[in-house]
């Protein structure tokens, strides 16, 4: 109860500035039209009407038509579902491994701590598009495989955040009283670390939703993210920039699309940060 | 620098030299999982079963797993990135030769990013709660979310296209400087315009953060003029998280170059690896991320010693310097 | 046939008339030439300028010109004319002689061009060659080859072991006919590969990765003078960016799928002309894999599509249908091949026929836009016959290795493109019992088509061939495993007062047959 109490006052106050406020809304629509895509499209996103193609905004298609005749409002609902799935999920990976091996990292004898962090630099210094190109040659295109690149690549980041919240913690007096009292590593990681540290590391998860949706837009826009017909926004901004010249507006509208959706989440996952805590990972 | 620097010095060497290696091993393992053959991929039904089973033999791919890691790791260590399968020439040379346009494209962009964020972060601290402040503020944003290749297809349309104001595509002509620079200004702007808005936040932040500081209340009181204690002692200071930004903005710029360099068609590394890899032509592929990974660790060892002469503080902090 | 030359005998004369034709063209040219030098796109950037080992048509085309043959297509057709030889006779179907015209200089002081050469040239593309030594992947070209003999310094012999009727326009008039200095190779080893010596109307200036090549006049040559002393050859893989380049009017030429050249149309300066291409797209299916190892299955799926809906979202429709192998500039084409409509209620019956039912099959097709929109397509027409697909996109890579030995046994559905050259065997060749587990993706395996193909590769009398041929195709209708889709189109862009030339079908350009208008 006090967690959701805390919850609503991070809230309020993340959405006190104007900027808070202004990313709080694009949130939640953005949140609207990917969890209730199906009542919020007027089409099936995937239904093709080749005859129809290109076709101009009407009352029928809100923003007309793409160069298969689908409908173009119900492609960008259910783009946000596909974004929003794949921010999710490639951040849930991210979150787990990184805080493992974050909690592991400060917890382990100096050598090992070690290790666990020069493997978070070789990730960190691997290109993440040519990790991507790769990953995606050994398995194909695929939802599945986008979600783990992004969630391998994003790793080290979480991992750090986690490894220098829990050094912080560790010498805390009530951790130490916990261990004399003979509670095992376990239980001391998992009841009294883990719940310290995750207000900061979900606040960084929320920063960090806008940056896997552009790189999925990326991946997709090359032809190497999720798979045809699933209408992502990297697809949509592709397929309207391939026929430009038949229509414009395609390209404009997805690109608008992706645009503003992670403009909205940085400045409200900013404002979550500045309401938590103001230092928490400034400096990437 | 006493001891505790080349302690430290010897450390960052070491672990640059561990990233190096673990990214060759992660490299070897990522070549020996792909299925493909660049016989195959380039010449369709032209190629014959003869010829995919030369290509194969040329690139060792016959051969037991721990004998190609050796060869690889022994070849890299005598400064052999391989050889192109294709046209049977040293990847050295074919890295060396697309290399300088990646280079040029990263390091004016970071130029640009801080020529144009440093001024404005500047304004930004020192107009705080202004509403150029503000607007300025939600701009940064703006800049950062946005992904390049969307400005990237933005600017080609707008500049290119529609004010037919500068030259769009490729890298210009080799032996005319105006052409190549003429053509550098879209893809670095695109590339530039996220670290303008980073650096921007960042200069504003620091500078903020310096100024609260006791010494600088402390100058101004002894009736320093205000631009002296701006400029001298808050910018200095706010330069710091700045540098250790570029380093890592330099290695993901490398990243992000691919997508501009494939909108606005110019060469670079981005581009011969992206199309190294969809025709699976390996000893290429290694060869140029490798040379990628070492510009990467090369430039973040930089930063980080010259965050450390700067600040020497940092050195007891551990690896503090690029940590993200 | 098409290619209406006098095989039995080549004579100089020809080539005479060539010079005389050429000499009048230069003094058009120089009162209207608005440019010395013009930029022409590829998609792909070239790598290997040597006739053997040449990664594709992009850099055919610029091998094509700093090399010489004995014979070449005329600009813009499909006949042939004398270019390196005098004379080119064919004595009996498997022995024919040649007679080079002296003082034909190679580049960079490589002295005058031998029967030597020309016997090395051959031999190294259709001959096993020595241990060590790398085979070209253009072997198939020479088919039937024996040995060469030289005969004199200009003069020598072509041997073959059987009757090869696609040798002239396949080996001798195009890139695996090139003669290639053989000092030059020997002593430049992989060099060779981006130095190359010819003797050919353009020498290559410059060839730089990712940027392209430039080629200039060849001061040495013997023959007509190209009508542009430069043409860069620039690299740009995506379409839309050549689309802009032309409009910003940095690109004299480019061939651009449909959707991109359309609205070029009305770009001031620019022409824009629609050609059909040589090559070939369908959709296969493998005859092995169960459930389409069903004839009746494979009928139904053929039924279920409907090629013209797919054609234009592929290709805005601009693309004509194909309906079996031969496309219709090429002998052999097959003018009353069944056009198969669309039965949504016959699909249906076979399927029940054959007691498929909720059937799931996968449809393999590169990650290129036209291939993409196609398969959409397919998925959503043959859903209405109870048929559910899974568009499986990949990248080149992991596209043409596919079929590749034992892999190839679990494709169901893909869709492919293959290059077709003006000769009926060349297209067939990939659908013969040996080519599976290599390209024969469908698994189609019929001795009666085998049989055909080695019949029509040997017989020298064309309207004979163009019977095999047909009959061969009959035999790939009768099995279902083929929805022929299109022989593509290309659209042709280039600036109005430039007139391009290629063989037809515009996947083998003549950099040396562009004029100005």
């Amino acid at each position: 109860m006090k967690a959701l109490r805390d919850a609503a006052a991070v809230l309020r106050a993340a959405c006190r500035s104007f900027a808070g406020a202004l990313g709080a809304v694009i949130v939640l629509l953005v949140m609207v039209a990917a969890l209730f895509a199906p009542w919020v499209a007027t089409h099936d996103p995937d239904a093709l009407d080749i005859l129809n193609r290109f076709a101009g905004p009407s009352a029928a298609h809100w923003l007309g038509t793409d160069h298969l005749g689908r409908d173009l409002y119900s492609r960008l609902v259910h783009g946000a579902s596909v974004a929003m799935a794949v921010a999710l999920s490639a951040i849930a990976i991210a979150l787990v491994t990184g805080t493992t091996l974050g909690l592991l990292a400060a917890w382990l004898p100096p050598r090992g701590e070690a290790a666990v962090l020069i493997l978070f630099d070789i990730v960190a210094a691997f290109p993440s598009l040519v990790l991507a190109l790769a990953i995606v040659a050994v398995f194909g295109p695929s939802t599945l495989v986008v979600v783990v690149i992004v969630g391998l690549t994003l790793t080290p980041h979480f991992g750090r955040v986690a490894r220098a919240q829990a050094l912080a913690l560790r010498s805390a007096p009530f951790l130490e009283a916990e261990r004399i009292l003979g509670a095992s590593l376990g239980r001391i990681l998992l009841r009294h670390v883990l719940p310290n540290i995750l207000g900061p590391l979900i606040v960084l998860a929320s920063m960090d939703i806008p940056v896997v949706i552009a790189i999925e837009a990326g991946l997709s826009f090359l032809g190497l993210g999720v798979r045809p017909p699933l209408a992502s926004w990297g697809v949509l901004i592709q397929d309207g920039y391939q026929y430009l010249s038949d229509s414009w507006i395609p390209v404009l509208v997805s690109a608008g699309a992706l645009a503003v959706a992670t403009l909205g989440f940085t400045l409200f996952g900013e404002a979550l940060r500045d309401a938590v805590d103001p230092r928490l990972g400034r400096d990437r | 620098m006493g001891a505790g620097g080349a302690r430290y010095l010897a450390g960052r060497l070491l672990t640059s030299l561990l990233i190096v290696f673990g990214a060759m091993l992660l490299l070897f393992a990522l070549s020996a999982l792909v299925p493909g053959d660049p016989a195959a991929t380039l010449l369709g039904p032209q190629a014959t079963p003869e010829f995919a089973a030369r290509f194969v033999r040329e690139m060792g791919l016959d051969r037991p797993l721990h004998e190609r890691l050796w060869l690889f790791l022994s070849n890299v260590l005598t400064g052999n990135l391989g050889v192109d399968v294709l046209s049977g020439r040293p990847v050295a040379g074919l890295v060396l030769s697309v290399l300088p346009s990646t280079v040029i494209l990263t390091f004016s962009a970071i130029g640009l990013a801080v020529l144009a964020g440093v001024p404005l972060g500047i304004f930004a601290a020192t107009h705080r709660g202004s509403v150029a402040d503000n607007v300025l503020a939600i701009l940064s944003v703006a800049f950062i979310a946005v992904p390049s290749f969307v400005v990237a297809i933005l600017l080609l349309l707008v500049f290119s296209l529609w004010l037919d104001w500068l030259p769009v595509l490729g890298g210009g002509d080799a032996s005319d400087p105006i052409d190549q620079a003429k053509r550098l200004i879209l893809p670095a702007l695109a590339l530039a315009l996220g670290w303008i808005g980073f650096i921007a936040r960042l200069v504003r932040s620091s500078m903020l953060e310096v100024m609260a500081e006791p010494y600088i209340r402390t100058a101004r009181a002894y009736g320093l003029p205000e631009r002296i204690v701006t400029y001298k002692y808050a910018l200095k200071n706010a330069c710091i998280p700045t540098l250790a930004i570029l380093g890592l903005g330099i290695g993901r710029l490398l990243g992000g170059a691919v997508l501009v360099e494939i909108v606005f068609a110019r060469p670079g590394l981005g581009r011969l690896i992206y199309d190294a890899i969809s025709v699976r032509n390996f000893p290429v592929v290694q060869g140029s991320v490798l040379v990628v990974v070492v510009l990467f660790v090369v430039v973040n060892l930089l930063v980080d010693l010259s965050y450390a002469a700067i600040d020497p503080r940092l050195r007891d902090q551990g690896r503090g310097g690029a940590a993200r | 046939m098409t290619t209406a030359i006098d095989r039995r005998r080549l004579l100089a004369g020809t080539a005479a008339f060539g010079l005389a034709s050429g000499a009048g063209i230069d003094a058009a040219r120089a009162q209207s030439a608005p440019r010395q030098n013009i930029a022409v796109r590829v998609e792909r950037d070239p790598e290997v300028i040597d006739p053997g080992f040449r990664t594709g048509p992009h850099d055919g085309n610029i091998i094509r010109v700093v090399y010489q043959r004995l014979i070449k297509h005329r600009a813009n057709s499909g006949e042939t004319e004398l270019d390196a030889a005098a004379e080119v006779t064919q004595v009996s179907p498997t022995l024919i002689e040649f007679r080079l015209k002296p003082g034909q200089m190679f580049t960079d002081g490589f002295g005058e061009m031998t029967a030597e050469d020309v016997k090395f040239s051959f031999e190294r593309v259709g001959l096993e060659p020595a241990a060590g030594a790398r085979p070209s992947p253009y072997r198939a070209d020479w088919t039937g080859l024996e040995r060469v003999e030289v005969t004199g310094q200009y003069t020598g012999r072509i041997v073959l072991s059987r009757p090869n009727a696609g040798l002239f326009g396949i080996a001798l008039a195009d890139v695996s006919g090139c003669i290639v200095s053989k000092r030059a190779v020997e002593s430049r080893g992989v060099e060779h590969n981006i130095r190359p010596v010819g003797s050919g109307p353009y020498q290559l200036a410059s060839l730089e990765r990712q940027r392209g090549a430039v080629l200039r006049a060849n001061p040495t040559y013997t023959g007509t003078r190209p009508a542009f002393a430069e043409v860069a050859v620039r690299f740009i893989p995506d379409h839309r960016a050549t689309e802009l380049a032309l409009r910003a009017g940095e690109l004299d030429f480019a061939i651009l799928p449909p959707n991109v050249a359309e609205p070029l149309r009305n770009a001031q300066g620019l022409t824009v002309s629609e050609r059909p291409g040589l090559q070939y797209i369908w959709l296969g299916m493998n005859m092995e894999k169960p459930p389409l190892n069903d004839i009746r299955v494979r009928q139904a799926i053929r039924l279920g599509l409907d090629v013209d809906q797919m054609l234009l979202a592929g290709y805005n429709g601009r693309a004509p249908r194909l309906n079996a192998l031969i496309p219709a500039p090429i002998p052999g084409h097959w003018p009353d091949a069944p056009v198969y409509r669309r039965n949504v209620a016959e699909a249906r019956r076979l399927l029940a026929e054959a007691g498929a039912r909720n059937l799931r099959l996968k449809l393999l097709v590169l990650n290129q836009p036209a291939f993409q929109n196609m398969a959409l397509v397919a998925r959503a027409l043959l859903q209405e016959i109870g048929v559910t697909v899974e568009v499986d996109a990949r990248d080149g890579g992991g596209f043409w290795s596919a079929g590749r030995g034992d892999a190839g046994r679990d494709i169901e559905m893909y869709m492919t493109v293959f290059n077709g050259k003006l000769d009926p065997n060349f297209l067939m060749q990939w659908f013969v019992s040996s080519q599976i587990g290599a390209w024969n993706w469908q698994r189609f395996a019929d001795p009666e088509f085998d049989r055909l193909f080695e019949q029509a590769a040997a017989e020298l009398d064309p309207a004979r061939r163009v019977q095999l041929a047909i009959e061969a195709q009959r035999l790939m209708d009768r099995s279902a495993a083929f929805v022929w889709l299109t022989n593509n189109v290309s659209f042709v862009a280039h600036r109005s007062w430039l007139r391009p030339a290629s063989v037809p079908g515009w996947l083998d350009w003549q950099y040396d047959g562009f004029t100005a208008a």
